[in-house]
């Protein structure tokens, strides 16, 4: 998810960064109890009815708002809500769900900042309208309350940062590896400023995610870059975490999205698996920046630590384990290139008296017996040989 | 939130205790005689009907052979099992074998599935919500030590569904206690859990990023609780005992019981105030009739040297958690103590020395579990959870190989949810079926570790040796549960999988179970004659 939102805030304005990762912080922000619930509101969680109530204060605020908003690609949406807190505003803007527009002021602004900001065009025109419409239904919630605005505006930031942060730092990276088609699933959804919206986005990132899951490595799923520090390793699974935690979508009638959220999920938990582990991440850096990318995507211990010990295997029967039964099996095979196949199968079973259990030698055994027998055959039964 | 509810429950080895969110906030549901916490007991009368709780508790002395305790130490278990063997010889209850290895109690005439003792406790939860609240709950979070392994996990389950919830979740306890800390607070901290119950002893370390609760890691001892101080303090009796009058009460299991009971009784009152009256009238009568008394005082002092290297070893699991979190006692945060042994001052005193600091107080260790759970709960059916948790797995998951020797799937305290794949290959020609040995534990060796399942698959593509390509997925999900698919890799199909886990109930079994769980009274003891509750211990 982290990427793709990313990416549309490369793209875009300043602003718009902040607006991909607002999705995921949504249900991060709910989070704190009711008493929170204000503040939870205005950062993303579009549903907070409860604090709808207190809109009154709201119409002041938003004229004074707006002015400053217009200037502020961001601005729009949080705008309404708080009076002082307008430099904030430009920060929050990805909460986007600036209901705020509830003033009537809003409209005018509404028009000036989506060109600006929203680029995603397809989103925005849709924004302004609504904003006049939905100022009596939605500016509950911001209007919710006069001390809100403040805090709203705090709490944002804060949330966000972490993740401002973060998303910054993967996207780009990741992308640019990935290639195309990440970035655009992310972009269409993420603009709207309404909640739906924000959650079509999440399902249709979450969609985009699952698709290209197998052709992700791990750096890419938890939208780091390959340098990212295990300060932003950590950070960026929690991140996740509240993105695509299973437990988010527990009560979804939707059985299909469920699996898919859980296939996510439990690649983001690998993925983290590996990263936190600095020797683990050390290989599987090696491993996928090696020319076997491809195949080596998902880290796999188990099977290098196979195929390590095969290689030992193989190269231990090759020459043998005993020095002696060696030296025998390498003239026999010197015996057996220059065509004296009962010298070759004397040193073979020289070979093997020290080491009865060789594969190889045994395997060698037998050829050279084959050939001796057809040798034999060739030369009518006249050949000297000692059964 | 939306009107259904969920309510937590914490089925302790020794007590249990249920608790519901009521306006975003825990609450531990009290019983009609206003008790917070229940005897893990199921005791069954003669009548037909059966006692759960704090009354049934009663009855373990005069009903002995009729009376279920500490069943959570049995659940999930093979009875070849050392735990399994050491409960044969000092349970009054019988214990039998029964297929595939499994336990099976015997009470009247009637044999019971372990999972089928615990669905009565929990139907007993389930009962005491429903009083309390008026209403009917179908859906339940269960926590289980986060030590168990896969079997216990699913026999526990397995004893949800048989008393009719809906189990939404199996939570581990330190996990829950660490939700029911950091609820709503805030917090960026690391944290221990020191969880000492009754039967169990666990210790997770968990970094809570505000709603992001992580396990870093987790240790534990399935065979270490209160009940094992308590031993100690009956052993020091019995011998006593032995030495002058040379009678053994253990050979009697009235007399056992008895002892038991002033053991537990001697803990906590060593505990509260230090010093302990231990007095048990009319325990025996030796050859010639006469009836012998035990009258014994145990200090604190003596009671700290019976017990300290119980209390050690629960420092050597300390230090396992920590080495696998990478991290030292002075990166700890905070330190929570769960189960009602943490209430003694030798154990508080320990950890506090262990980890430098001073353990939270404020958190009740008996029922910070169930609120945990119960918070759980409420996350998972409110659509906006506002609470993640990442468990980890506490132990490694491995497959056996040639040779009775097991090779690692997944590793211990890995995250979860997570999957792992692992291509098969067939061993002959023309092979129609796999068969594969799950388990779990820490050693190479296959009889070390804890046999999960036989997994059989067959419906592939069959061809020479080694051209079958099955590509076997090994989860474990949320609720520690592993699970296992495959699929042929040429084909794309889905094979079949046959599981027969060595312990576990079948689907028929289970449902046997639920409709013969219906039918068993439940009798809510009388007033007045429950026990008071007195420091659980678990």
């Amino acid at each position: 998810m982290a990427d793709p939102k990313d990416k549309t805030g490369a793209a875009g304005p300043a602003s718009p960064p902040a607006v991909p990762s607002i999705p995921r912080l949504t249900p991060a922000v709910p989070e704190p109890v009711s008493a929170t619930e204000p503040t939870a509101s205005p950062a993303g969680s579009p549903p907070a009815p409860g604090t709808l109530p207190a809109s009154p204060a709201v119409p002041q605020v938003a004229p004074v708002a707006r002015p400053p908003a217009p200037g502020r690609p961001g601005a729009r949406s949080p705008t309404g809500s708080m009076p002082a807190v307008p430099p904030v505003a430009p920060v929050v803007p990805p909460v986007g769900r600036t209901p705020t527009g509830s003033l009537p002021a809003v409209p005018p602004v509404a028009p000036v900042v989506p060109p600006g900001t929203r680029t995603p065009t397809g989103s925005l025109p849709a924004v302004p309208p609504v904003a006049p419409v939905v100022p009596p239904g939605t500016r509950t919630p911001t209007g919710s309350l006069p001390a809100v605005p403040p805090v709203a505006p705090v709490v944002p930031p804060g949330t966000r940062t972490p993740t401002g942060s973060l998303p910054a730092v993967p996207p780009l990276p990741p992308r640019a590896r990935t290639g195309p088609a990440v970035p655009a699933v992310p972009v269409a959804p993420v603009p709207p400023a309404a909640q739906a919206p924000e959650a079509a986005s999440e399902l249709a990132s979450l969609d985009h995610r699952h698709a290209l899951l197998d052709e992700l490595d791990y750096f890419q799923v938890m939208g780091l870059e390959l340098t990212a520090s295990p300060a932003e390793i950590k950070l960026a699974f929690h991140h996740e975490s509240r993105t695509y935690h299973p437990d988010r979508y527990f009560q979804s009638p939707d059985a299909e999205l469920r699996d898919k959220v859980q296939a996510v999920y439990k690649r983001v938990t690998e993925a983290y698996f590996v990263l936190r582990d600095d020797a683990r991440r050390k290989r599987y850096l090696a491993d996928i920046t090696g020319p076997d990318r491809l195949k080596k995507l998902r880290f796999d211990e188990l099977a290098e630590a196979e195929a390590k010990a095969a290689v030992k295997k193989e190269v231990a029967e090759q020459i043998g384990t005993h020095p002696k039964g060696r030296q025998f099996f390498q003239s026999a095979v010197a015996d057996l290139e220059a065509g004296r196949f009962s010298a070759a199968e004397r040193n073979i079973k020289l070979a093997l008296t020290y080491e009865p259990a060789n594969p190889l030698y045994k395997q060698k055994l037998e050829e050279a017996q084959t050939k001796l027998n057809e040798e034999f055959k060739r030369s009518g039964g006249k050949g000297f040989r000692i059964e | 939130m939306t009107d259904d509810i969920a309510i937590g429950i914490d089925l302790g080895t020794s007590y249990s205790c249920v608790a519901i969110v009521k306006d975003g906030i825990p609450t531990v549901l009290p019983n009609e005689w206003g008790e917070l916490t229940h005897a893990s007991v199921v005791s069954f009368l003669e009548d037909g009907t059966v006692l759960v709780g704090n009354a049934a508790k009663k009855n373990i002395i005069t009903n002995a052979e009729h009376t279920v305790y500490s069943a959570k130490r049995l659940i999930g278990r093979y009875f070849f099992s050392d735990e399994v063997k050491k409960a044969i010889s000092v349970m009054p209850y019988r214990i039998l074998e029964g297929e595939n290895n499994s336990v099976r109690i015997q009470v009247r005439d009637k044999v019971y599935s372990l999972p089928e003792i615990s669905a009565l406790v929990l139907k007993e939860m389930k009962a005491i919500a429903e009083t309390c609240l008026g209403r009917s709950v179908s859906r339940a979070v269960v926590t289980v030590p986060a030590y168990f392994n896969d079997n216990q996990r699913q026999a526990t389950k397995d004893a949800g569904r048989i008393a009719g919830l809906d189990v939404l979740r199996i939570l581990n306890e330190p996990t829950a206690a660490a939700l029911a800390y950091g609820f709503g607070r805030d917090v960026n901290q690391k944290v221990v859990i020191y969880d000492l119950g009754g039967g169990t002893f666990d210790v997770s370390i968990l970094e809570i990023g505000r709603d992001v609760f992580e396990v870093l890691s987790t240790a534990g001892d399935t065979y270490l609780g209160g009940d094992d101080f308590d031993d100690r303090i009956m052993t020091w009796l019995a011998e006593d005992f032995l030495a002058r009058t040379r009678l053994d009460l253990r050979q009697n299991r009235f007399c056992l019981q008895t002892l038991k009971e002033a053991a537990e009784r001697a803990k906590i009152d060593v505990g509260r105030h230090g010093k302990a009256e231990i007095v048990c009238e009319a325990i025996c009568q030796d050859a010639s009739g006469k009836v012998l008394d035990i009258r014994e005082t145990l200090t604190a002092e003596q009671f700290n040297k019976k017990v300290m290297d119980l209390v050690q070893r629960t420092f050597k699991v300390c230090d396992e958690a920590l080495q696998s979190a990478r991290l030292t006692a002075a990166d700890i945060d905070s330190v929570i103590l769960v189960g009602g042994p943490t209430r003694l001052p030798i154990v508080r005193n320990s950890v506090r020395h262990y980890f430098q600091k001073d353990p939270l107080e404020g958190v009740d260790p008996d029922q910070v579990v169930a609120m945990g759970a119960a918070l759980q709960g409420a996350a998972l059916l409110n659509e906006k959870s506002a609470t993640f948790l990442v468990d980890v797995t506490p132990l490694s998951l491995r497959i056996g190989t040639v040779g009775g020797f097991t090779e690692k799937i997944i590793e211990k305290n890995t995250p979860i949810p997570i999957d792992r794949s692992k291509t098969f290959t067939t061993g002959r020609d023309l092979q129609e079926r796999v068969r594969i040995r799950v388990y779990q534990g820490e050693s190479n060796r296959a009889d070390e570790c804890e046999m999960l399942g036989e997994f059989e698959f067959s419906g592939f593509k069959v061809g020479y040796r080694g051209d079958v390509k099955i590509e076997v997925t090994f989860e474990i999900n949320t609720d520690g549960i592993v699970n296992v698919s495959a699929a042929d890799l040429d084909t794309g199909q889905k094979t079949s999988t046959t599981i027969s886990l060595s312990s576990g109930l079948t689907e028929e079994d289970i449902q046997r179970s639920i409709a013969a769980n219906e039918a068993t009274r439940l009798q809510r003891a009388e007033a007045g004659s429950a026990l008071l509750p007195e420091l659980p211990s678990g």
